[in-house]
């Protein structure tokens, strides 16, 4: 593998969870939201993670990299990828809206209450949305954590070279 | 023996620079050693510029966000440093073999 294809890995997923944390604040914020531009109360958005294959998918790569099990892998100067080579990593597919009915609440007074005197308001738990919330605080640190993984292994080839 | 030395030295730390993102040089490990550290030097200069240019985004608000420019900015630091081992190392050597009496 690229000598970096470590932090590119680790980078997309951090892209990636970024785009879900941002899509949690923008459900908490709209959580009372009844009038939205297409018409209707707001609706909850929800991300759809796709994995990247890179150049040649990831388990052909791990494969690659560890080595061919049969055949002993020469240890080939310089590295054997070919020019152009992408890192596997993460993205965001998609931001879907949810399709559950939103919720219903008995307001007649209200300008956007329908003819039955019942305002739609968006279907969001604020407590889903914590939750999410933290997994993707979390997620974000723990490809943090992997960058910085990396960064110490590379220092500790470095020793090697000092005298 | 000093000579192979110096350019198996040469060679193998040429391979570590060329990880980074850059063309095959499957074909160069018998090339001379200017050639392999200027490489290498060109590798670095690429992943610099491309960190200052993360960092102009982050700065100047254009969408690039703070994990992308610190990645960006450690790739480069630690191209860097390869470089730099790899030029103490061919100095030590040079040297070990100029101060050899005859």
């Amino acid at each position: 593998m690229n000598l970096f294809g470590l932090m590119q890995t680790s980078g997309s997923a951090m892209q990636a969870e970024r785009v879900r944390a941002e899509v949690v604040a923008a459900n908490m914020a709209n959580a009372e939201t009844t009038q939205t531009a297409s018409g209707g109360p707001y609706r909850r958005h929800m991300v759809v993670f796709a994995a990247d294959q890179g150049n040649s998918g990831f388990l052909n790569s791990l494969n690659r990299a560890a080595g061919d099990l049969t055949s002993p892998r020469p240890i080939n100067w310089p590295s054997s990828e070919p020019a152009g080579w992408q890192a596997p990593g993460v993205h965001i597919a998609a931001v879907i809206e949810d399709p559950a009915a939103p919720l219903k609440r008995y307001d007649p007074g209200h300008p956007d209450a329908g003819p039955d005197g019942y305002v739609s308001y968006p279907n969001i738990n604020p407590l889903t949305e914590m939750v999410d919330l933290m997994g993707a605080t979390r997620a974000y640190g723990l490809n943090g954590s992997a960058v910085q993984a990396e960064k110490g292994m590379i220092a500790s080839a470095l020793e090697i070279a000092k005298t | 023996m000093s000579g192979s030395a110096v350019t198996s030295i040469a060679s193998s730390m040429s391979g570590v620079p060329a990880g980074l993102p850059s063309v095959n040089r499957a074909s160069d490990t018998s090339a001379p050693f200017g050639k392999l550290f200027s490489d290498a030097v060109g590798d670095v200069n690429t992943l610099e510029s491309q960190a200052r240019s993360a960092v102009d985004g982050l700065i100047t608000g254009t969408g690039v966000d703070v994990h992308q420019t610190v990645i960006a900015t450690q790739k480069a630091e630690m191209a860097f440093e390869l470089a730099l081992s790899v030029r103490n190392k061919a100095m030590q050597a040079y040297q070990s073999v100029m101060g050899m009496q005859f």
